[in-house]
């Protein structure tokens, strides 16, 4: 379904930056988001932030109007914080107290949730396996169909509904240990 | 153990939006400065000229890559610059020396030596040096990948592909400003 170009997306296609800073600020916090929750770590979700926004920035001029700009900005921020995610993934072995570090960030506790319980669920869920939590993430925060998670994670679509199963158990459990 | 429905309730409580702890605008505005937007290159004439070498620049590589990597030789044309490599390695081993590297040095020195015989090219022929910056900016976005996935096969191949049209354009650049062409009739 074609939507409509706005002025401000239309301008920022021709090079004016005033006009992509209104979009950066009304996309940054749902990119944020997904890098934060993914990365699990602040400065890794800041850098791959601001690589989605240059290739925004670059890939805007092939931005139709075929979805939504934020449809179509989701999709390369995924794409990015994936490829992120499992570069880090593949370099990194990330110990049991680092996670723990990384889930008791500052800046998590800085975050407007509702409640306690939300928190240590955030917490939780940066203490899930990598798959397992990219599934999760994917799934339950972002919205994408297990057909597509296949493919943005490269495993079986039957992988990927096993890893968000075993996501929920291991939250359930993480949760009523706290 | 939390049930089901209570876990999906707090998922639901979840943000969809996370304000990062600082200001990420300062960084990107000073990235965009080395960048150029797509869109803009494309109302360029020069455009006109890159999809018909982007397929010839496939083949060309892939026999090069085989002869090259096999050790048999490359284009005979090509090996007058080749000299020019070991210094540009600081005269490392080069099996030490990452293999986009080689690549770089290798090409680099073949289009120094191009570009040295390039004369006058008639105005009517646009800017040929544009063509160039685009290249060489996508060899910065594929050098950028390539400090992610070092010596992926697939990024090497492309960094080869982009060389290597800057290659067949310079030497069809070079064939423009002999007076014999039509660019130069008018």
């Amino acid at each position: 379904m074609a939507v409509e170009i706005t002025p401000v997306i239309r301008s920022a296609q021709n090079g004016d930056r005033k006009a992509f800073y209104v979009l950066y600020q009304q996309h940054v916090g749902r990119v944020y988001a997904i890098c934060w929750r993914l990365l699990g770590d602040t400065q890794k979700a800041e850098d791959a932030c601001q690589e989605i926004f240059i290739k925004v920035w670059q890939r805007l001029p092939e931005f139709k109007g075929e979805s939504s700009l934020a449809t179509w900005l989701h999709s390369i921020a995924t794409r990015t914080a994936i490829d992120v995610w499992r570069l880090d993934k593949r370099l990194h072995f990330v110990e049991a107290e680092e996670v723990e570090a990384t889930a008791d960030h500052a800046q998590l506790l800085e975050q407007p949730l509702d409640s306690a319980e939300a928190r240590d669920l955030e917490r939780a869920i940066q203490q899930l396996p990598a798959q397992a939590k990219a599934v999760f993430v994917l799934f339950a925060l972002e919205g994408y169909q297990h057909t597509e998670i296949a493919g943005l994670l490269g495993i079986a679509e039957g992988s990927s509904k096993a890893q968000y199963h075993r996501a929920r158990q291991l939250l359930r459990g993480l949760l009523s240990e706290d | 153990m939390k049930t089901d429905r209570q876990l999906d309730q707090l998922i639901e409580s979840l943000p969809r939006e996370i304000t990062p702890r600082r200001d990420l605008w300062a960084g990107i505005e000073a990235q965009l400065d080395q960048q150029a937007m797509p869109a803009i290159h494309s109302r360029h004439p020069a455009k006109f000229f890159a999809p018909a070498s982007r397929w010839a620049a496939v083949l060309a590589v892939a026999v090069l890559g085989v002869l090259w990597w096999s050790g048999i030789g490359i284009d005979p044309a090509l090996q007058v610059a080749q000299p020019t490599m070991e210094p540009a390695l600081n005269g490392q081993a080069i099996e030490q020396v990452p293999a986009d590297q080689q690549i770089a040095a290798v090409y680099t020195a073949i289009k120094a030596e191009l570009l040295s015989s390039v004369g006058l090219v008639s105005a009517d022929f646009g800017d040929w040096q544009y063509q160039l910056t685009l290249w060489d900016q996508a060899l910065s976005e594929v050098r950028d990948a390539l400090n992610y996935y070092p010596e992926e096969p697939a990024l090497l191949a492309q960094m080869e592909g982009i060389y290597q049209q800057q290659i067949e354009y310079l030497q069809w650049v070079g064939t423009l400003d002999s007076g014999s062409t039509i660019w130069m009739e008018n």
